[in-house]
């Protein structure tokens, strides 16, 4: 694992920007513009905080118990010299902490804030934690009564919301996005990000699983060729790189794909909650719960509105969003929503509204019942192989088949799983920095800068010796942490590192988007 | 994540008629419709699929995948757009016509019918046109059919195509006939249908999920073996259930007394629930899953079907206790690399299923 310190040096050598031409001051603006709004559930306990309040606040509340109070909340770590107790939260390797709760300065925008310790020997191994259960978290983070004062939330009287609402943003121009996925020693961390669409945009046949690894670095290779052509406006060299994918047996371009990454800029709305609490509120089966949860929507425009803003041939004021796609769950569900926006722009403003399912913070476009579906799962049969516990079990105990056959039986006849989403929650976004009505909060957007590190503003701009542009040391670190946002590790309940969400909205974007190729006119 | 297959879901989000989710997307529908089929977003109350004559949506699923399909969910949101007083009809059909879900309305009365294999469950209800109506039928091959209105249970049939398997290599939706295009004429509004099959192996796959092992390559023959096998079990259970559904449940419609269960039934139901879900729980690691939990109930919910039929329920428990292993040496070997690796993280789900086995063999629980 590098350090942030390297990979800020290497990013400034690669000529990082995810944003076109677009400046961060106009990125801010479209961000802005095209806020959501989002509808919570009345019942929602966790809202979202920005990474920052990841951090201060469970020491903040710490200092606020009394001594033995706090004692339940602390963090036990074990280790070779016996164990440690520590104030939350906890970034830890192994036993080895790297950070607790009593080095974390507690005002929010102080910087150095004790965060800045991350740029160093954090790996996708490295865990937070503020203690890895329902009731530490809701101690910290938890909304306890509604907006008219019980205990228990009904619609219209939604749970307030603990701490201020925390949104980040970031924009993505899909075809840099590509570009620097493609690159050679590129940063190892969280920020870079991974747009690892070569499979949607060079098709080649289903390779079953155990089969040779499919030629990556080959579509790679094109890719990188057919990029610098079209960047380069070399209509040869495209056309030697599309004559080479058509070299392979059964290979072919997927030009809606490639439009797609030509012609389209995503704006990705990042959700981040202290807990998933999914248990609480969906029914079974295979419910989940998990410390950390990084969920969101994003925003698509038409990238030659925004190249036009970049030129100076098109106000702002004048781009109109295209869709707006949701994150449901896991990216391999495949169940991600996506809906193309009205072409008036003030219908498309006022069609701009996601809905957050309680506890699962899975992002639907309506309100009401939702089936939790896997698409992709009914899909991983292969031929010629067997992948289950159960065979184990046959083969060491055969009569043990019949109970499994039994409890198979019987879930059969079980009423799936559903998120619920309301209009009668708390809401947040573009318009509610007054708060309307009771119910409504304002939340904190915060546009991560991705402009051109070359000439513009760049988080990574925070990590160079020294730091240019006043940018926060300590927000680079917490933004490209590679590790994992909680301490949940089973198989269901498990909680997850930051993964950029762009190729699963690109997936979305691809299977069901309207999507507008060269226009010759 | 559920143990149904979803197969096809679309919530008219958009003026596109192309927004939807299909298992294994890749054909495109076939759809007669009055207008293009991407249209610019209309405004939130006229999106969905108008369905009068000459609307139709098709979709073929990718060849085989539903195959031996036990289990159909239908589900659907309607709106009536304001002024919608004529009577309007539609349906939803699966496979060659195996399973239909026929929508029939006049103002505020709604017939509803569900078909599976010419069998048919059906009932009227009314319903405020103003607001969203729901609507799901969802039919079982245990034997229970079912239909619901706005989340109530509407009518019940314990026996419908029980025992059935079907194959579902289409879907479609809209009005019956598709000729010629009436965009005048009244019509409900589709705003969101959703559609899930339960295949034979469905609940195994999702048992499976629960300990993620490594793949292992068996060959054909032996692949052949555990499948029959375990087929047979299964429908030695099936055949079971299906005359307990039908002891335990009994037709019912919305307006007669009492309810479709008895008193047994819902105890084993909830006996059920609480086996499966401990059971869950249990592989999962949580601490909800108590083994004690689990061997209790499922004395409880055996105690009860087994109620229904002590003799059949006894001599399936022996026909099962006289099967020995299908796998020959030759497969045992093939498979040995997973119990190598696995075997003893499964001794304590092994402990447990020994016991269940136990159980199954002498469920008696004093009551």
């Amino acid at each position: 694992m590098t350090s942030i310190t390297e990979n800020a040096a290497r990013a400034l050598a690669l000529g990082f920007n995810l944003t076109g031409r677009l400046t961060h001051a106009q990125v801010q603006q479209l961000a802005a513009d095209w806020f959501p709004e989002i509808r919570f559930h009345e019942a929602e306990r966790f809202h979202p905080v920005d990474l920052e309040r990841l951090f201060k606040i469970p020491p903040a509340v710490m200092d606020a118990l009394p001594p033995l109070a706090q004692e339940a909340f602390l963090i036990t770590v074990s280790g070779p010299t016996g164990e440690q107790r520590f104030f939350p939260p906890v970034v830890r390797n192994g036993s080895t902490v790297l950070l607790h709760g009593g080095e974390i300065e507690r005002s929010i925008d102080v910087t150095p804030d004790g965060t800045e310790r991350l740029a160093e020997d954090v790996d996708p191994d490295t865990v937070y934690t503020h203690g890895a259960g329902l009731d530490r978290s809701s101690q910290f983070f938890g909304a306890s009564t509604t907006v008219s004062g019980n205990p228990d939330p009904g619609p219209g009287d939604p749970r307030v919301p603990r701490h201020p609402i925390g949104v980040h943003a970031e924009v993505r121009f899909l075809l840099d996005a590509l570009r620097h996925y493609l690159q050679k020693n590129t940063p190892e961390d969280a920020l870079w990000g991974s747009f690892n669409v070569e499979n949607l945009i060079i098709e080649s046949p289903d390779q079953a699983p155990r089969q040779p690894t499919p030629p990556r670095e080959l579509k790679i290779e094109i890719l990188r060729d057919l990029v610098a052509g079209f960047e380069a406006r070399d209509a040869a060299q495209q056309a030697a790189a599309i004559d080479r994918i058509n070299q392979q047996p059964d290979w072919s371009l997927n030009q809606r794909a490639w439009d797609a990454v030509r012609f389209y800029a995503f704006v990705e709305y990042y959700f981040v909650y202290a807990y998933n609490d999914y248990p609480d509120y969906g029914d079974w089966p295979f419910v989940n719960e998990h410390e950390g949860d990084v969920e969101g929507c994003c925003v698509v425009f038409d990238r030659r509105d925004l190249d036009q803003v970049a030129a100076g041939t098109k106000p702002i004021g004048e781009v109109i969003a295209h869709t707006v796609i949701t994150s449901v769950h896991e990216e391999f569900n495949d169940n991600d929503e996506l809906k193309r926006l009205p072409v008036e722009r003030d219908r498309a403003r006022d069609d701009l509204v996601v809905y957050v399912a309680p506890g699962s913070h899975a992002t639907y476009l309506t309100a009401g019942s939702h089936d939790v579906l896997d698409w992709e799962d009914i899909l991983t049969d292969w031929p010629g192989q067997v992948g289950g516990w159960k065979e184990v079990v046959v083969c060491i105990n055969y009569p043990l088949i019949f109970p499994i056959l039994l409890i198979a039986a019987l879930i059969e006849h079980f009423v799936d799983a559903e998120d619920q989403t309301s209009d009668n929650g708390v809401r947040t976004g573009p318009e509610l920095t007054t708060p309307a009505s009771p119910t409504t909060f304002p939340s904190e957007l915060n546009v991560a800068p991705l402009s051109d590190i070359g000439s513009d503003l760049n988080l990574y701009h925070a990590g160079l010796v020294p730091p240019r542009n006043s940018l926060d040391p300590a927000e680079l670190a917490r933004r490209a942490y590679p590790g994992k946002w909680g301490g949940h590790d089973g198989v269901a309940d498990h909680s997850a590192t930051w993964g950029d969400k762009t190729p699963r909205y690109f997936k979305k974007f691809l299977s069901n988007g309207e999507i507008v190729g060269e226009v010759i006119l | 994540m559920g143990v149904w297959s979803p197969a096809f879901e679309h919530k008219f989000l958009d003026g596109n008629l192309l927004n939807f989710d299909a298992a294994a997307r890749g054909t495109d529908p076939d759809i007669t419709f009055e207008a293009p089929l991407v249209r610019p977003t209309p405004p939130p109350l006229d999106r969905g699929f108008p369905v009068r004559r000459g609307n139709r949506f098709r979709y073929a699923f990718k060849p085989g995948l539903f195959g031996n399909v036990i289990g159909a969910d239908i589900q659907l949101e309607i709106a009536f757009p304001p002024g919608t007083t004529g009577q309007t009809a539609g349906n939803v059909v699966l496979g060659n016509d195996v399973v239909r879900f026929l929508l029939g309305f006049i103002g505020g009365g709604a017939r509803l019918q569900l078909v599976v294999n010419g069998v048919f469950l059906a009932v009227v209800a009314n319903f405020d046109p103003a607001a969203p109506f729901r609507v799901q039928a969802r039919w079982h091959t245990h034997g229970p059919a079912q239909i619901w209105v706005n989340g109530s249970l509407r009518t019940y049939n314990p026996t419908l195509a029980p025992g059935q398997s079907l194959t579902i290599e289409r879907l479609a939706f809209g009005h019956q006939d598709a000729s010629g295009s009436t965009p005048g004429a009244p019509a409900f509004l589709i705003r969101r249908l959703g559609v899930k099959l339960l295949r034979k192996d469905d609940a195994q796959r999702a048992l499976n999920r629960l300990f993620p092992v490594e793949e292992a390559e068996v060959d054909e023959v032996c692949r052949r073996r555990l499948s029959a096998a375990q087929d047979g079990v299964l429908s030695e259970f099936r055949g079971f259930m299906q005359q307990a559904v039908a002891k335990l449940t009994t037709t019912w419609s919305a307006g007669q007394p009492g309810g479709p269960f008895t008193a047994e039934g819902l105890a084993a139901h909830a006996a059920g629930v609480k086996v499966a879900r401990a059971f869950v729980e249990f592989m999962l690691g949580r601490p909800s899953g108590d083994p004690e939990i689990i061997k209790a109930r499922i004395g409880e919910f055996l105690t009860a079907i087994r109620a229904t039929d002590p003799a059949a329920y006894d001599q399936a428990i022996a026909r099962l206790a006289a099967t020995s292993t299908p796998l020959d040496a030759q497969c045992l070997a093939q498979l040995q690399p997973l119990v190598q690796r696995y075997g003893a993280q499964l001794q304590p789900t092994m402990d447990l299923l020994q016991a269940l086995w136990t159980k199954m063999q002498s469920p008696q629980v004093t009551p």
